[in-house]
């Protein structure tokens, strides 16, 4: 079903992803990671839990990069419970990342391109592995990881939710920086403090608060000095 | 400083703050009684402190009180007794004795002055008022009569027992007085100490006799009389009169009481509100990640859907995946992709 998304509700948004840029450095490059290898930057977007929001960032994340910058990126789905960012861009029985890491196929057949953007690409999950922590361990998944990065300037990782596989904290390592996102009035205080504590081995570029909405009314906020 | 939480809590949950500043004040107006009250009042002059129990009480009168602080006083305690509770409910039309609890209410005693003591009786219908008055008086007058009239009865019996022994006794030292003066001239007797000491003995008897018997028949008269002297002791001046109008609402039960009711509801919406802060620990606000020594990259707005039911009335409240398809659709239009 087709829905109408207003230009106000899409400059909101974008707006918050172009801060998200700003902050963690990825616009100009101060990023930890940033000067890899190949100049390029693979970024993981996890959650605490299913539901928080980390699909939604990460394919935010994806467009405003390919967008704001004009630089190649690819959008890859190690989410293997869910394969959301499949279903988002009508991939579902495409094959993905679990038949390139099983040598079913190559990373070149499973990159789509988004219809609207040059810039943009898109790897499916694929079918769910036998084992997803055993594949995210494995070197294959590091080589993969760099061929993405040696095609793209970003890649944007949508990983597990972190409180419910441990393949995230895994596949978080094989990525330069990590974001983590946080449902704001949902995610509590320990599940995020449990979730830094499985990513410590992993650079955590910071945490996106997402649904974020108040109920003070402007003037309150100005008469209280209130701050998000 | 306020924590942003708290005040987010706050006006989330605005109505929990309303709701009991409404509801409390609302729960007292519905219990504070608002039909028409009327108050009867006796005014009673005491000469002393009568009572039922008037010797005892005269003794034991608490002497830096007035004379109507003491009447005040006794018939207050009077009034701590269910039996007399019972008795003056009975004696008003309507009212059973079970509602003796009512009648402690209901009445109030006041010294006024030196010797004026004030009976207030009040009562939703003015006959009602009038006559919770007259029956308090009437119960007094009737259990201070029958009280002194008990209390001289005892007298009596007691001094009647006494009476006999000591006219015996009389009449023993009668006899002797006139069995000694037997045969002897005046002149003799006059002069015998003997003589002397029986005479002196019969006197000192005369006399307690004579003693007896007259408190015997004051204690008589007084059971006679007793009716009539607590009258006169417990003197009815102004007898109760049928109130022309209801007593006036007071600004308490008015204003007071829904103010204050005011002032528990805040309180009830308040530690509410708070112990909802202090319970919530979920993250909501940048202080809430204090400590975690993680920085936060940025805020993303909650995205709701558009509402598609039935006549556009399906709630945005309601659970479903409507508004994370949307976030997603809106995330992947930011760089024009489908």
């Amino acid at each position: 079903m087709a829905i109408n998304i207003s230009n106000h509700t899409r400059a909101d948004l974008q707006e918050a992803i172009r801060e998200i840029h700003l902050i963690a450095g990825l616009a100009d490059g101060s990023a930890p990671g940033v000067n890899s290898q190949h100049g390029s930057f693979a970024i993981g977007v996890t959650s605490p839990d299913y539901g928080d929001g980390k699909t939604t960032i990460a394919i935010a994340l994806a467009s405003s990069l390919s967008e704001d910058f004009g630089s190649e990126v690819t959008l890859a789905d190690t989410d293997f419970h869910t394969h959301s960012i499949a279903r988002q861009y009508g991939l579902e029985r495409s094959e993905g990342i679990a038949e390139v890491l099983s040598g079913q196929s190559q990373l070149a057949a499973v990159t789509h391109r988004t219809r609207s953007t040059a810039t943009m690409s898109i790897v499916p999950a694929g079918k769910v592995p036998a084992d997803p922590a055993r594949m995210a361990r494995s070197e294959h998944l590091a080589a993969l990881v760099e061929s993405m990065k040696a095609t793209s300037r970003y890649v944007v990782f949508d990983l597990p939710a972190t409180l419910h596989s441990m393949t995230a904290p895994v596949l978080a390592q094989r990525c330069d920086g990590v974001i983590v996102v946080a449902r704001a009035g949902h995610t509590t205080r320990q599940d995020l403090e449990r979730t830094l504590h499985l990513l410590s081995n992993a650079t955590v570029l910071g945490v996106v608060m997402n649904r974020q909405s108040t109920s003070v009314p402007t003037w309150a906020q100005r008469m209280l000095a209130m701050r998000p | 400083m306020i924590p942003n939480k708290l005040v987010e809590t706050a006006f989330r949950r605005w109505y929990l703050l309303i709701l009991p500043m409404l509801l409390v004040p609302a729960l007292i107006a519905v219990l504070t009684p608002t039909s028409p009250k009327y108050r009867s009042t006796a005014t009673v002059w005491v000469t002393k402190p009568a009572n039922i129990d008037g010797g005892s009480l005269s003794r034991n009168a608490n002497p830096y009180l007035t004379t109507a602080q003491n009447q005040a006083q006794v018939i207050g305690d009077l009034m701590q007794t269910r039996s007399f509770r019972e008795a003056v409910a009975a004696g008003v039309p309507g009212m059973s004795r079970e509602s003796s609890n009512v009648v402690a209410t209901s009445v109030s005693i006041s010294a006024l002055g030196t010797n004026l003591v004030g009976v207030n009786g009040t009562a939703s219908t003015p006959e009602r008022a009038q006559a919770l008055v007259n029956s308090v008086l009437t119960q007094y007058q009737q259990r201070a009569a029958e009280e002194s009239q008990r209390e001289s009865t005892v007298v009596i019996d007691y001094y009647t027992e006494q009476l006999a022994p000591a006219q015996a006794e009389l009449a023993k030292r009668e006899s002797a007085l006139t069995s000694y003066a037997q045969g002897k001239s005046i002149q003799q007797l006059n002069a015998d100490p003997t003589y002397a000491a029986l005479s002196s003995s019969v006197d000192a008897q005369n006399t307690v006799v004579q003693g007896i018997l007259n408190t015997i028949q004051t204690a008589q008269l007084t059971a006679l009389s007793g009716p009539e002297s607590e009258k006169a002791l417990f003197n009815v001046v102004d007898a109760p009169r049928l109130p022309a109008a209801a007593l006036p609402v007071s600004a308490k039960t008015k204003v007071g009481y829904p103010f204050a009711g005011l002032l528990f509801g805040a309180l009830i919406g308040t530690a509410y509100i708070y112990v909802l802060f202090r319970t919530d620990h979920t993250i909501r606000t940048s202080q809430d990640l204090n400590g975690l020594n993680v920085p936060v990259l940025g805020f993303v707005p909650n995205l709701s859907a558009p509402r598609h039911g039935p006549l556009g009335l399906v709630p945005g409240w309601l659970p479903g995946r409507g508004n994370r398809d949307f976030a997603r659709q809106v995330a992947a239009s930011i760089s024009g992709s489908d």
